[in-house]
């Protein structure tokens, strides 16, 4: 990394240090129960905080002050995601499926922590990472180099809205989210732009932003059907984004996708996806024929795809007049309803499958 | 009448009595009774500016979860029950019971003896995670684990049956332990107005 002409003074940074020192105090006593490595990611935090805190500012080269703001913003930063990610403020139940979804397509998720924002925002549904992995190299080497931390892990932040983060109706949008990181990791719309002679145009970005969605939305449609185009409808009306297709378009080949229609852009973005991740788009989901939603109990979720049709099912309830449930509940109770059977039938899930795990391991040993 | 092992079974055969999750049948049912776990989340209790809870129903008033802290722990975790400290749990188990049985919930003997003490009854029909309130009598500290079968519960069969559906919505389908709602009755108005109306008897 270049030098950049800037003052980096001592005080400037000593400034910033003390700043976040005072996070540092408000997240000594943390707990990451939920996660390991969330847990791994702290504590190489704290050993490098404390070690940073040891060196004399002062005594540093212009180069070696770089060096320092570079790593002391990146720890501030992975601080404040860490804030947010606690067990009491994560919604670990939605967290827990995106990281499913992960492992279908990412073979070294091991190497990633996945860190949630809360936003105060309604509409903050957001997938943050590294767009420039060298970024990431450098502070690793920075970290070997002066104060010989070792840090494999890399950083996916969740932004959802505070106020929104136990609802499972809007959660679809984050599988779209997720889409656009595998889209980043695995360059999937290069490849249909390269392969439909667009990537040279110079239309060439607004051509991207287009198949970046298009990507998205199919991606999410593996995994919850026409629920994330539902609520896209809505976000979108009246309002169309300059740069994002049209939503008619949008959700027309979602259904093209679903309903294995005949589809240029849909077969172009499957034979892509296909050459770049090695996996196929697909259905990747599974719903009951009768929801037990509809007598009020949590579905016995049994495998990844009937955790992922739990969003589905309650879309489906919410989403027809006729349901019985909507006849028979004041709309804010159905809303709430519906939000704490999806949550309770995740949670279900994710206990029963460590416990049989845990239970059967048990029996072998003895 | 009590319901016993094989009718308890029975009931959850055919889906008219629904424990979600059901973690480990073979000890949780038990000859008359069946084991439900300490659920995920809790509210606690503490000190807040306001002087007193308010359950006289005045509307002006702060509403009752403001005196309480929600925090959450993973099944496995401990949580600490402090000396005379009102905490609000839930079970773990999401229940859905028959029209004609109600349930009573005791703490588990084991339990009892560390100093918790609770005795509810939950109504015909019931759905959902069942809010309970457990406050350590002893005086030392308690650490309970998450997902340890903390309580006991036993079914009794009615000769009709009764629709809760119709009644207690606002308790319906919780996964988390409630607040009380005592300031929500309804008679609260009639109440007050008493004082105005009753006349002073000699
Ligand atoms: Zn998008």
């Amino acid at each position: 990394m270049k030098t950049p002409n800037l003052e980096i003074t001592p005080q400037n940074l000593e400034l910033r240090f003390s700043q976040l020192l005072r996070v540092t105090d408000k997240l000594k006593s943390s707990k990451y129960s939920d996660s390991k490595k969330k847990e791994k990611l702290h504590q190489t935090l704290m050993v490098a905080i404390t070690k940073i805190d040891d060196c004399n500012f002062c005594g540093l080269s212009k180069t070696e002050l770089w060096h320092h703001h570079v790593l002391i913003e990146r720890i501030f930063l992975w601080l404040e995601y860490l804030v947010d990610s606690t067990i009491n403020q994560t919604p670990y139940e939605i967290m827990n499926c995106l990281e499913l979804v992960l492992a279908d397509w990412i073979d070294d998720l091991d190497n990633y922590v996945l860190l949630t924002s809360l936003s105060n925002k309604r509409n903050d549904f957001a997938f943050h990472y590294d767009q420039d992995p060298s970024l990431l190299i450098e502070i690793r080497k920075l970290l070997k180099q002066y104060y010989d931390i070792d840090l494999e892990l890399d950083v996916i932040r969740i932004i959802l809205p505070k106020f929104l983060s136990h609802d499972y109706l809007t959660a679809v949008h984050l599988y779209h989210e997720l889409a656009h990181f595998i889209d980043w990791k695995y360059s999937v719309t290069d490849q249909v732009l390269f392969k439909r002679g667009l990537l040279f145009r110079k239309d060439a970005d607004e051509n991207k932003i287009k198949y970046q969605e298009h990507f998205a939305d199919i991606f999410a449609a593996q995994y919850v059907d026409r629920a994330s185009c539902v609520h896209l409808s809505y976000l979108t009306y009246r309002k169309p984004n300059g740069k994002h297709p049209p939503t008619r378009i949008r959700i027309e080949l979602v259904e093209n996708f679903l309903d294995e229609k005949e589809s240029m852009i849909v077969s172009d973005i499957k034979k892509a996806t296909l050459s770049c991740t090695r996996r196929p788009l697909k259905k990747r989901f599974k719903t009951a024929g009768i929801s037990d939603f509809n007598n009020l109990i949590p579905i016995e979720v049994r495998a990844p795809e009937e955790l992922h049709g739990l969003f589905i099912e309650a879309w489906d309830i919410w989403q027809n007049p006729k349901s019985a449930l909507r006849k028979n509940f004041k709309r804010s109770d159905l809303y709430r309803i519906l939000n704490n059977l999806v949550e309770k039938s995740i949670s279900n899930y994710f206990l029963t499958q460590a416990w049989e795990k845990k239970y059967v391991s048990d029996e072998i040993r003895n | 009448m009590y319901l016993t092992k094989s009718a308890i079974e029975k009931l959850l055969d055919n889906k008219q009595l629904i424990i979600r999750p059901l973690l480990d049948k073979q000890t949780q049912l038990g000859e008359v009774s069946l084991d439900l776990r300490l659920g995920q989340d809790f509210l606690v209790s503490y000190l807040g500016r306001d002087v007193s809870i308010d359950a006289t129903g005045e509307t002006r008033n702060r509403p009752l979860h403001i005196f309480f802290d929600e925090t959450r722990r993973i099944v496995g975790e401990a949580f600490v029950f402090h000396p005379n400290q009102v905490v609000l749990c839930s079970t773990l188990e999401y229940i859905r019971l028959p029209d004609n049985v109600f349930m009573s919930l005791t703490t588990r003997s084991s339990y009892s003896r560390l100093g918790f003490s609770l005795s509810t009854v939950v109504q015909p029909g019931y759905c959902g995670c069942i809010s309970i309130e457990l406050t350590n009598t002893g005086n030392v500290p308690v650490k309970v684990l998450v997902g340890a079968r903390l309580l006991q519960a036993r079914f009794f069969k009615m000769e009709s049956s009764t629709k809760y559906l119709n009644t207690d919505r606002k308790y319906l389908c919780q996964v988390r332990p409630q607040v009380s709602k005592a300031p929500e009755d309804t008679e609260f108005k009639i109440l007050k107005s008493l004082v105005n109306t009753t006349p002073n008897l000699p």
